[in-house]
């Protein structure tokens, strides 16, 4: 038996045409303006901001920093914390964050989501806010100038310029929770294709003693665009006069675009053209400085990097140019030219993607502000430039400049490499996920052997017909693939939404199916007929079913997250805008809504984002850091919704786990229909939590950090070898780049005593499988080659028992990216692969393709 | 042997060697006669600080002491320096480093102009120069370095040594700038740490002030840091940064601040080649996988030292060269940089912009770039590693001149070793046939010129540099014969067979064009011995002379075959060569092939025999083998052709073969690798090796088996052929040797007459000036200038024609107004007149029917007592070129179209302004005197002026 649990069949599934959505804009938070008075004072640490990443569905992910607080490193960089679901269609263009109340952020004090307000445009006339505890669309305003093609918030953050198709910028007033037409500039012919802000300049105080009125303490100066007539203009932001302009090259008349501009503290302009130039502008005189033909297509985007000494641009043709400022001769002799002294240079370029790249973004973000004000950044910390583009991923890559290597060591944050510069260091892919904020688009059918995967509108259902003959092999750990054509396609479902669907489930059986957008959940009872085919038919009035269990004001029967037991009887959803969760008895004819919970509604159990109410019943010992000074309000009534997108249910049916992006994981007992008890929370969310099969009531929940945890439900507590399991995780398995999205468990084979098989967990990441036994005890990593591990191997004293040597601990990277891992049935494992090439054989070709053995 | 000492090899420069105690005491031996030599090239203050050095490494063999020095001269100089050449401050020359002497060529016809000569070292060792640099504080002097460890400063002018510094650890790179009087700098190997890392150098700061009598005792060098082992030195252009580059790291040392010593910036691969920029603060690297870096660090803030960072900086880099960038030179204007590398490409980049320009096809891999600004513009002066300094014109980017002497490097050392090198004597014009610098063409080098003549491509190669890193070998030329004749040459080129391919054999034969004395390929043919290599050739002396010889080919594949020139009846007398027969011997490889002097023999070494066969018959006559020489490798006719010399590995039997019998035998106890018989009588020599590097002649004759001479040489052959200019009894032969030196050797050698190979004042020597369309017109004699036997005056009046060319050297925004210049210009070109003779070119000369009357004027009022040229004579000159020139467009005057003929009809018109040159020369000549009072040289200060004035002052300072 022992042998039959080490060896599995593995269906390598890459049927599955799921294909995530092209990266259109990315945004870092802003930092705060610094006072004008205050001493400056910079940091030694900042911690990472959240990374906004609009895509081509409409949908917007907010990835959060894996590292801790005074981490200044993290493996795995950042992760997709939440996922804001576009309506559909709809597409993002251009993102900007602005800070809530920047007077209540200190200078140097990285905002949290909470402290942000995200705007969003797509290709159309309207201007998006987003709610983004709730995941809505907050307001949304109209440009009254046609589509929008640009945003740029102004350094203060009160202020939105939106550079519209009729050519005027429009400034739309965000101070104070507004949203509100400003003021038009004048009119100029062609479109305003990028719009940036200038330095502001700090307000002359009337009295030394003036009170510190943190709003007015800088004036916005002007403000460049790039145009669509082969120009850059530039504006008085505070008259809404065209100051100047500056034509760029043009070729045999025809209009040049300016895709990309930016503006730096001291004046100078960059721009970016559709003849891939990179031109550097003197805002004083308007006058051209300096011109690279750096790119061979057009630039799509520019960024400034964090101390304004270096710029970065990229665009269709895939590469990444950095321009640095140097000094070319002695700046001391005559103080008058230091300005002619500096110049900019082409320094390196870099091409780490496949496709175009659409937009870049660096933290720490830049500022534009004029070099007595200028912000200092620890230079110990590489800044990292985020980039996306057609091609789907976000890269990272760790950017420091090398005269930051004159001073001291200079850490990669992404710990990708030892170097950190530009030029030496490696960049990162982050992987994309399936479904919305991280989870599984796809789902698996154990009995009806049926696997279900939801795209923006559609749902798609495949069979995995059975293997004649289970090969079993006694080598350890020997997957055996079956590539043959064992699957066929048994639906194909498009519905009618109003955002891209956010969840689906499919039940064991495969006689249910739920799918749900924002505002409404979809039940399907699938019917098999004779061939095999699967007739979707809709439970029509579901919706009505839940509607009275849910509140009257965000209208919505949506669900965030569906789970069915494994017996089909019931279905648990977590109502999207409400968070509710409902238990839905679906083994009648009709479904009925057994029983309501609110506990993720709840803000008693929580103290400062943690949960210390129900910490009684567990261990005291693990440690809760409450060493967040922020006072929130003490507005008890209103309930504080966290979006629950992770539902866990035993294999026997009893336990419900339900975790949400506020840390909270509750348990629910489905047999009496009672809330069981909560867990204290971890510094992060869970990223998966499911039940053991073999022992019903462990609870594994996996962190994006690559660490997990492991609860007893029926004794409420943390057992104790699995905290020295999961406190001393080789750091193999802790260190990999990916971080883990899910966790499998094998199910029990049928005829087997319940207990006889080791237990273990499979865990998954975009591009690597672990499996790690829980009976073991700690796993001993040796590092990764073998000759070392003869060296440093000494029989250990184990103090668990002192059983025989400790396993090592073994990955499987063949698999990549891994879509979903699951098993199918007792030795059966699926793994649904999408490869990169198949996903980009969709897309238009590439401007750049590498040929092999070209140079 | 007393003729030996008038040419002493220390005359030519040589390859440094290790000093052998043989090499002292032949030096010994001669006397003072040479030292006297020695002392003329080097006087000035000779002060060698007498470091005595441990003798020379103990020797293992016995170098037979007793044994005289042969005489012989190397036609060929050493291999190129890596480092480039140096300009003067006007461009007319250039400083090229050859060995251990400095050479210095005129920019504008590449003559060798003068060689000033390293003298021996303390232990007689010569010395390699590896740097030079003009001295910025006199620009008539310059300063080198050599490995020795010996600074040298030159007055190129005068050619003499001022002054040396011996600081006694090896010299890599020096560097100088004006802004630091007085001050050198250096890098230098260190040698206390030889013995644990080769490459420990350190750069130096050395005075070079001269304190007192006795400060040659303790120099005035600072030490400024420790780099590995060093490819570069510069000084910003400021004055204000060193930069040394070794390894993978760039050294920065702010000169305003030594103390501080060097900051090291660290580069992802190593550094080859460093330039810096004329007038920006940052300086470009060459690396070895030929990425261009511009390094701006220089205005970095001074940094705290944290030990084991590596430091880095802001870099562009610029990508093109597939293998490592050997030189790099920004131009003068800072605008362009050029690179070139073993690409043989020489790349111009616009620095603003990145874009790049090629000037490809150079011949040759590139290894050194200077850029300097003449009369002509700018140019680009590129060292080739074939020791070819080639000119390209900077606004054309056209290869202008290229100059260059014997080629005799193999242009790439990593291909192996060839076995055999083609070396062959063409009597007839005197020429040399010797390989080329690849190994797939020939030279021909003429004695009497001592010029090549011209190359030749026996197999055409692929010359791009190499992809991956195993080269592919090219075809290789083996052998060249060339016919008694004269017109005929016969090739063997190979291919060396390897995994992929099999042997490849050619021969080819060529014929000598007389007309255009080119060699034009006849035959070929392919394989001539299968896929086995050809292991002799040669061609039968004539009988008579109508009939042409025949050739003779042996192979690895045991055949012996002849080859015979047929004509085909129809095409008349164009022949071509056909195979005659072939015979083999007992499966023996016919190793050697010679021919009796008249022809009916021919004698074939056929492994332990040496067998005869009757040339014309085939008929196999007689076989010889003997005990004493159990294999054969060589068998040559002696003299008439009676005696028959067979060489063995260390065996020398010579047979009679008249009585056919060993006549006498000699072993020697070295390997014996060349037998050269005396073509006239029946001595001849047999060349030991007696170490490498080292190799003993002894001459023979047939008389007895004691040598009749045993001389030692300092090389070993790979190749030699007899040849000597008029007959002469003793030894007389050229060779290639092992270190590929293309060498004379005899008793009685002499070089050729070559000017410059001395050191020779630049004083002497008027500038070459450019030919003038008169003087192609009348011939240069006609402008004969008479002149002056005072030096002093001889340098003044070259100055002042350079420095009435250098007011056109600024642009024309710049300069005076014309008519301000011309009388001054005109006045430094023409002689005064005597007496004022009123002769005043017409003004009516501008009509139709003057053009006889010129001529007229001119020739009566100056018959020239010595045909020389006067300024009426060149204004009549002028006026009439003037008019014929405008004469041309006379005809287009008189159209049948009216409306047409108007527009022209200005021209045509006899109107003033073509009378205005006659007219100012009338003018500017009728006051004279306010000419000649104006001081030439003021309105432009000539840098040459200055300079002499400077030198003279300095040159007392260090004379008293």
């Amino acid at each position: 038996m022992a042998d039959a649990t080490n060896s599995v069949a593995v269906h390598r599934c890459r049927f599955i045409d799921f294909d995530p959505s092209s990266i259109t804009s990315l945004a870092f938070p802003p930092l705060p303006l610094p006072s004008i008075k205050r001493q400056k004072h910079f940091s030694n640490h900042l911690n990472f901001g959240t990374l906004a990443v609009g895509r081509a569905n409409g949908n917007i992910d907010l990835c959060e920093w894996t590292g801790l607080k005074n981490e200044s490193r993290s493996k795995q960089a950042w992760v997709i914390r939440k996922t804001l679901p576009g309506l559909y269609p709809s597409k993002v263009d251009s993102l900007a964050y602005i800070i809530r109340e920047p007077h209540t952020i200190k200078e140097d004090q990285v905002p949290s989501v909470s402290d942000l307000r995200l705007f969003s445009s797509g290709g159309g006339s309207e201007l998006l806010e987003w709610d983004i505890e709730n995941s809505t669309v907050r307001r949304t305003i109209n440009s009254q100038g046609g589509t929008i093609w640009c945003v740029a918030a102004n350094p203060a953050g009160t202020f939105l310029a939106l550079g519209c198709e009729d050519g005027t910028i429009r400034l739309i007033s965000v101070a104070d929770d507004t949203l509100t037409h400003s003021k038009h500039f004048d009119r100029v012919k062609g479109r305003i294709l990028s719009v940036a802000w200038g330095p502001p300049v700090p307000k002359k105080a009337p009295g030394e003693d003036e009170e510190d009125e943190d709003e007015d303490e800088w004036l916005d100066s002007w403000l460049v665009t790039g145009c669509s007539d082969s120009s850059l203009r530039k504006w008085d932001a505070a008259t809404g006069r065209m100051l100047d302009r500056m034509g760029t090259d043009k070729i045999r008349g025809e209009r040049t675009l300016v895709w990309a501009v930016a503006a730096l503290g001291d004046g100078t302009i960059v721009s970016g053209d559709s003849l891939g130039m990179v031109k550097f502008w003197d805002s004083r005189t308007c006058t051209q400085v300096q011109s690279f033909k750096s790119h061979g297509a057009d630039v799509l985007c520019l960024i400034v990097g964090p101390d304004g000494l270096a710029t970065y641009s990229s665009g269709v043709d895939q590469k990444l140019v950095q321009y640095s400022r140097v000094k070319t001769s002695q700046s001391s002799e005559t103080n008058s030219e230091v300005r002619s002294k500096t110049r900019w240079m082409q320094t390196s370029s870099r091409r780490m993607h496949a496709h175009d790249v659409r937009s870049l973004a660096v933290w720490p973000p830049y500022t534009p502000l004029p070099p007595s004000h200028k912000r200092q950044f620890p230079s110990e910390i590489a800044p990292v430039i985020a980039s996306g583009g057609l091609d789907m991923s976000v890269v990272v890559t760790p950017a420091a400049l090398p005269s930051s290597t004159l001073l001291s060591k200079v850490i990669n944050p992404l710990a990708t490499s030892v170097h950190a510069t530009f030029d030496d260091s490696y960049h990162r892919r982050m992987a994309y996920s399936s479904g919305p904020s991280a989870t599984s688009a796809i789902h698996i059918a154990r009995q009806a052997r049926l696997v279900s995967c939801m795209r923006d509108s559609r749902v798609s259902i495949w069979r995995i017909l059975k293997k004649p003959s289970l090969l079993r092999e006694d080598e350890d750990e020997v997957l055996e693939e079956s590539d043959t054509a064992d699957w066929e396609k048994c639906a194909e479902m498009e519905l009618d939404v109003h955002t891209n669907l956010v969840a689906s489930a499919i039940s064991d059986d495969g006689a249910w199916l739920v799918v749900s957008d924002l505002y409404e959940a979809k039940l399907f009872r699938l019917i098999i007929d004779t061939e095999g085919r699967v007739k979707p038919r809709r439970i029509r009035d579901f919706s009505s079913i839940i509607s009275p269990h849910l509140p009257q004001k965000p209208t919505s029967t949506g669900g965030l997250s569906f789970a069915f037991t494994p017996d089909s009887t019931k279905l648990v959803m977590s109502a999207a805008l409400t968070s509710y969760i409902l238990v839905i008895d679906i083994s009648e004819e009709k479904p009925r809504v057994l029983r309501k919970f609110d506990h993720h509604r709840q803000r008693n159990n929580l103290s400062v984002d943690r949960v210390t109410k129900d910490l009684k019943t567990v261990n005291a010992d693990v440690e809760m850091d409450s060493d967040d000074d922020e006072d929130d309000s003490s507005e008890e009534d209103t309930p504080l919704l966290g979006s629950v997108t992770r539902m866990a249910v035993s294999a026997d049916g009893q336990w419900l786990a339900t975790s949400d992006d506020h840390c909270r994981t509750h348990i629910f007992n489905l047999d009496s229909i009672q809330h069981h008890c909560v867990l204290p929370s971890f510094s992060h969310p869970a990223q998966s939590i499911a039940f053991s099969s073999s022992d019903s009531s462990l609870l594994v929940l996996a962190f994006p950090n690559n660490t997990f945890q492991i609860y007893d439900v029926e004794t409420r507590q943390f057992p104790s070898w699995s905290r020295e399991l999961c406190d001393n995780l080789p750091t193999r398995f802790t260190q990999i780049h990916d971080p883990i999205i899910g966790v499998a468990f094998e199910p029990p084979a049928p005829d087997a005593p319940s207990q006889s098989s080791a237990r273990f967990a499979l865990f998954w990441g975009s591009t690597w499988l672990c499996k790690i036994n829980f009976d073991d005890g700690p796993i001993k990593s040796y590092g990764f080659s073998r000759k070392r591990r003869r060296e440093s191997f000494k029989p250990q004293k184990n103090n668990h028992e002192g059983l025989e040597e400790p396993k090592e601990l073994k990955m499987i990277t063949q698999y990549r990216p891994v879509l979903f891992v699951d098993y199918m049935g007792p030795g059966e494992l699926i793994v649904v692969e999408r490869p990169l090439v198949d996903v980009l054989a969709n897309l238009p070709p590439a401007y750049f393709r590498h040929k092999y053995g070209a140079s | 042997m007393a003729a030996s000492t008038s040419h002493e090899p220390q005359d030519i420069p040589i390859p440094s060697s290790p000093p052998s105690a043989s090499e002292k005491i032949a030096k010994a031996n001669k006397g003072s006669k040479k030292k006297g030599k020695a002392k003329e090239t080097t006087d000035g203050q000779r002060k060698r600080s007498a470091v005595a050095k441990p003798p020379a490494t103990p020797n293992t063999h016995p170098l037979y002491e007793d044994d005289p020095l042969l005489n012989w001269i190397s036609l060929t100089d050493s291999p190129p320096s890596k480092s480039p050449p140096v300009f003067t401050q006007d461009g007319s020359y250039y400083f090229a480093l050859v060995g251990s002497s400095v050479k210095i060529f005129a920019t504008s016809t590449g003559q060798l102009v003068s060689t000033l000569s390293a003298p021996l070292s303390a232990t007689g060792a010569f010395s390699e120069l590896t740097s030079v640099v003009l001295n910025p504080q006199n620009v008539f002097q310059i300063v080198t370095g050599s490995l020795d460890g010996v600074i040298r400063i030159w007055d190129y002018l005068d050619a003499t040594l001022i002054r040396t510094l011996d600081i006694a650890q090896p010299i890599h790179h020096i560097c100088a700038h004006e802004k630091h009087q007085d001050v050198i700098f250096a890098t230098v190997s260190r040698q206390a740490s030889k013995q644990k890392s080769k490459d420990a150098s350190s750069v130096l700061r050395i005075s070079l002030k001269v304190t007192d009598a006795s400060a040659q005792r303790h120099l005035d060098i600072t030490p400024l840091g420790k780099t590995r082992f060093p490819t570069g030195l510069a000084i910003s252009p400021s004055g204000n940064w060193l930069v040394a580059t070794a390894g993978h790291k760039a050294y920065v040392a702010n000169l305003l601040n030594i103390k501080f010593g060097f900051t090291k910036y660290v580069s992802p691969d190593r550094i080859n080649c460093l330039s810096f920029h004329p007038i920006e603060d940052y300086f470009a690297t060459g690396d070895v996988k030929g990425n261009i870096r511009l390094w701006y660090c220089l205005n970095e803030p001074t940094t705290v030292k944290v030990a084991g960072l590596e430091k880095k900086t802001q870099t562009a880099s610029f990508h093109w060269h597939a293998h490592a960038v050997s030189s790099l030179a920004f131009t003068s204007n800072g605008a362009y940089l050029l690179s070139g590398g073993e690409e043989s490409v020489l790349v111009i980049w616009q620095l603003h912009s990145g874009r790049k320009e090629f000037v490809p096809r150079l011949g040759a891999p590139i290894q050194t770039i200077s850029v300097t600004k003449t009369l002509r513009g700018e140019e680009y002066l590129l060292g080739l590693t074939d020791a070819t300094f080639a000119f390209v014109n900077a606004s054309t980017l056209i290869l202008s001149r290229s100059y260059s002497r014997v080629k005799l490097f193999p242009s790439d050392n990593t291909l192996s070793p060839p076995k055999s090198v083609p070396l062959a004597v063409h009597p007839n014009s005197s020429t040399f046939i010797l390989p080329s610098s690849h190994s797939s063409s020939i030279q021909m080098f003429s004695f009497t010129t001592s010029k090549i003549v011209s190359e030749l491509e026996i197999s055409p190669s692929n010359r791009v540099s190499r992809r991956e890193e195993k080269p592919i070998e090219p075809p290789r030329v083996e052998r060249i014969v060339i016919s008694p004749s004269g017109d005929w040459m016969c090739s063997i080129d190979a291919r060396q067979p390897n995994e992929d391919f099999s042997r490849e054999v050619y021969m080819k034969i060529w014929y000598r064009d007389r007309k255009t004395s080119l060699w034009v390929l006849n035959t070929r043919i392919d394989n001539p011995h299968g896929v086995h290599e050809v292991l002799a050739l040669s061609f039968s002396p004539r009988p008579h002379s109508g009939q042409e010889s025949y050739l003779v080919t042996t192979g690895g594949d045991g055949t012996v075959k002849t080859w015979r020139l047929r004509f085909d009846r129809d095409k008349g007398r164009e022949g071509f060569w056909v195979a005659r027969s072939s015979v083999s011997f007992r499966n023996e490889i016919p190793s050697h092939v010679s021919w009796s002097p008249d022809g009916s023999l021919l004698a074939v070494t056929l492994g332990a025999y040496v067998s005869l066969y009757d040339a014309l018959t085939n008929i196999h006559r007689t076989t010889f083998i003997s005990p004493e020489c159990s294999c054969a490798y060589t068998a040559h006719f002696i003299g008439q052709g009676r005696f028959l010399a067979v060489q063995g590995k260390i065996e020398l039997v010579l047979w009679d073969t008249v009585s056919c019998s060993v006549r006498w035998s000699f072993t020697s106890p070295y390997p014996i690798y060349n037998v050269v018989p005396h073509p006239e009588n029946d001595t001849f020599a047999i060349f030991t090796s007696v170490a490498p590097g080292r190799s003993r002649v002894h001459t023979f004759s047939s008389s007895m088996s004691k040598p009749l001479k045993s001389t030692y040489l300092p090389f070993t052959l790979l190749n030699a052929v007899w040849y000597s200019s008029k007959p002469t009894s003793s030894l007389s032969l050229v060779g290639i040797t092992h270190d590929w030196r293309f060498v004379l050797v005899g008793d009685e050698v002499k070089a050729p007459e070559e000017e410059g190979t001395f050191a020779t004042g630049l004083q002497s020597r008027s500038l070459p000036q450019r030919r003038t369309l008169f003087q192609d017109i009348f011939g240069k004699s006609i402008f004969h200038q008479p002149k002056t036997d005072d030096s002093s005056a001889a340098i003044l009046q070259r100055t002042t024609g350079i420095a009435n060319k250098t007011v056109f050297d600024v642009p024309a925004y710049l300069a005076p107004p014309v008519d301000s210049l011309f009388d001054s210009l005109m006045m430094g070109f023409l002689k005064q007149r005597p007496a004022e003779q009123d002769y005043i070119p017409t003004e009516e000369v501008l009509g139709d029917e003057d053009v006889g009357m010129e001529v007229d004027n001119a020739e009566p009022t100056l018959p020239p007592p010595m045909a020389k040229i006067e300024p009426e004579e060149m204004t009549s000159l002028i006026a009439v070129f003037q008019k014929y020139s405008l004469q041309t467009y006379i005809p287009s005057k008189t159209p049948k179209m009216n409306g047409i003929a108007k527009v022209n009809g200005i021209h045509s018109k006899p109107s003033p302004s073509p009378a205005k040159v006659p007219q100012s020369t009338k003018s500017k000549s009728s006051r004279p005197t306010d000419v000649v009072s104006a001081p030439l040289s003021e309105p432009t200060p000539s840098s040459m002026v200055n300079g002499i004035g400077k030198k003279r002052k300095n040159a007392i300072d260090y004379f008293e």
